[in-house]
């Protein structure tokens, strides 16, 4: 990124071309395609997709209220010595970044029903 | 076209000959390359067997390594002698024929075995339409081929090559889990919650039995509306046998018909019913439970390493790529499963 100068596109552009170029490609091109090259350009068009949703600023979680979650890896170390055992405001800051990662990898499974009907 | 079989249809051909006893073998069809997935590379062919105690007319596919094999699965040969004890315990799969061990043939290890007839597509064999009776009875053989392959149980010679766990299998797969998480280098702190919560609620391990462990309808052959084929041997193993009925009953294998618990297919009920009577076990939904929590960790982690594949060169491919963002829908599942009401009281 240029450290400064005049600002020559707007911030939305980027995510806007990458969503615009997916969209054409869902709706209009695979229309035309059947077998491989159908298949390969719906995975196109989800991994465009996925890299707009991707360039969106998210804002990061601060690790706020659990000491040992300094970074990933002492969260980590911390959960499997079992310091952080069932602990419900662990669970919450977990659930919460799962929510966003997939809310970009695949928003549509946040709409499912998750509880497990196994115990139904 | 790979050239392993077209190249090579005269060996290969002398090969059937030698292994079946004929006086001569030929290609009544092309090969042609089938759908095989990232690990296997699969060729149909027709072959006439002139003489011998085997001669006919043949449908079959060879089975082979793909260019790109990864350590983690069986040998072909491996997958043979599965595929042959599976095949006299009763269990439609694709009878094996002949097995060839070396590269002298075809370049690469294979084996042979009888095509079977249907699809093996769990998006598609999700959207065929079927009457509620139609689903019942593939449902009713999914439960009934499972329970016949749990019927195999160690000790079996032929398949020595499986170890026999000495802990139980819940706690060897969260070890196992584990490992391939470091191996991986990535912190998944949602993939961890869940797997710590397996390793303290870790069932009592129960009867050992050959599990398929990836019994889903994308392994299965279906056609008419019942199942013609169990394919794909190569993650087998002895284990806990609910593992295998919590697979196709897991959320991430139903293609967006989370209505129809089985597959995306049908219903428990139907499934239970049918395991429970043939295989004489009965099914703990506790137990079913946890291998569902264990199957998204599982299937998580087998779409990390795909992703791997990709991202660190070895294999540069927009599948396994794309593979890699089923990740965080996998973990949401598994963490969502195991919320703090789900953890033992005692636990600190």
């Amino acid at each position: 990124m240029a450290g400064g100068g005049i600002v020559t596109r707007r911030p939305e552009e980027p995510e806007d071309l990458l969503e615009t170029a997916a969209r054409v490609l869902r709706e209009e091109v695979v229309d035309g395609l059947s077998g491989k090259a159908r298949y390969q350009a719906l995975m196109i068009a989800n991994a465009v997709a996925i890299a707009a949703r991707q360039i969106r600023d998210v804002p990061r979680q601060d690790l706020v209220d659990i000491p040992a979650t300094a970074d990933a890896e002492s969260l980590v170390q911390a959960i499997r010595e079992g310091t952080l055992d069932g602990r419900a405001d662990v669970f919450e800051w977990i659930v919460s970044g799962l929510r966003a990662e997939v809310a970009v990898s695949n928003p549509k499974a946040l709409a499912r029903e998750t509880v497990d009907d196994a115990l139904r | 076209m790979p050239p392993a079989m077209d190249e090579r249809l005269e060996q290969f051909c002398a090969f059937v000959a030698m292994a079946s006893g004929a006086t001569s073998v030929t290609q009544a069809t092309e090969s042609v390359i089938l759908d095989g997935g990232a690990i296997q590379e699969n060729w149909g062919v027709t072959l006439n067997i002139i003489g011998g105690p085997q001669a006919g007319r043949y449908d079959v596919v060879v089975r082979m390594d793909a260019p790109s094999a990864v350590d983690a699965s069986h040998s072909r040969t491996q997958e043979f002698a599965l595929l042959r004890v599976a095949f006299e315990a009763g269990v439609t799969v694709p009878e094996p024929l002949w097995e060839c061990a070396d590269d002298s043939v075809l370049g690469r290890p294979f084996f042979v075995m009888r095509r079977v007839a249907g699809i093996a597509a769990g998006h598609r064999v999700v959207r065929t339409a079927r009457t509620p009776d139609e689903a019942q009875a593939l449902v009713i053989d999914f439960a009934t081929q499972l329970a016949r392959i749990h019927t195999i149980r160690p000790p079996e010679a032929r398949l020595d090559f499986l170890d026999i766990p000495e802990d139980p299998p819940a706690l060897a797969a969260v070890r196992a889990y584990r490992l391939a998480l470091d191996a991986l280098g990535v912190a998944r702190p949602g993939l961890e919650w869940a797997l710590r919560w397996a390793e303290i609620t870790a069932p009592p391990p129960g009867d050992l039995a050959l599990c398929h462990h990836d019994f889903r309808t994308g392994n299965l052959m279906v056609e008419d509306h019942r199942l013609t084929g169990v394919l794909d041997w190569e993650f087998a193993a002895w284990g806990d046998p609910i593992s295998d009925v919590a697979w196709i009953c897991a959320h991430c294998w139903r293609f967006g018909r989370d209505d129809r618990p089985v597959g995306g297919i049908g219903e428990r009920a139907d499934f239970y019913e049918a395991y429970e009577m043939s295989s004489g076990r009965r099914i703990d939904p506790a137990r079913v439970h946890y291998w569902g929590v264990m199957a998204h960790i599982r299937w998580a982690i087998i779409a990390l390493q795909q992703a791997d594949r990709h991202l660190s060169g070895r294999e540069r491919n927009l599948e396994l790529a794309l593979t890699g963002h089923v990740v965080p829908e996998l973990a949401f599942e598994a963490v969502l499963m195991t919320e703090p009401e789900a953890w033992p009281a005692a636990a600190s």
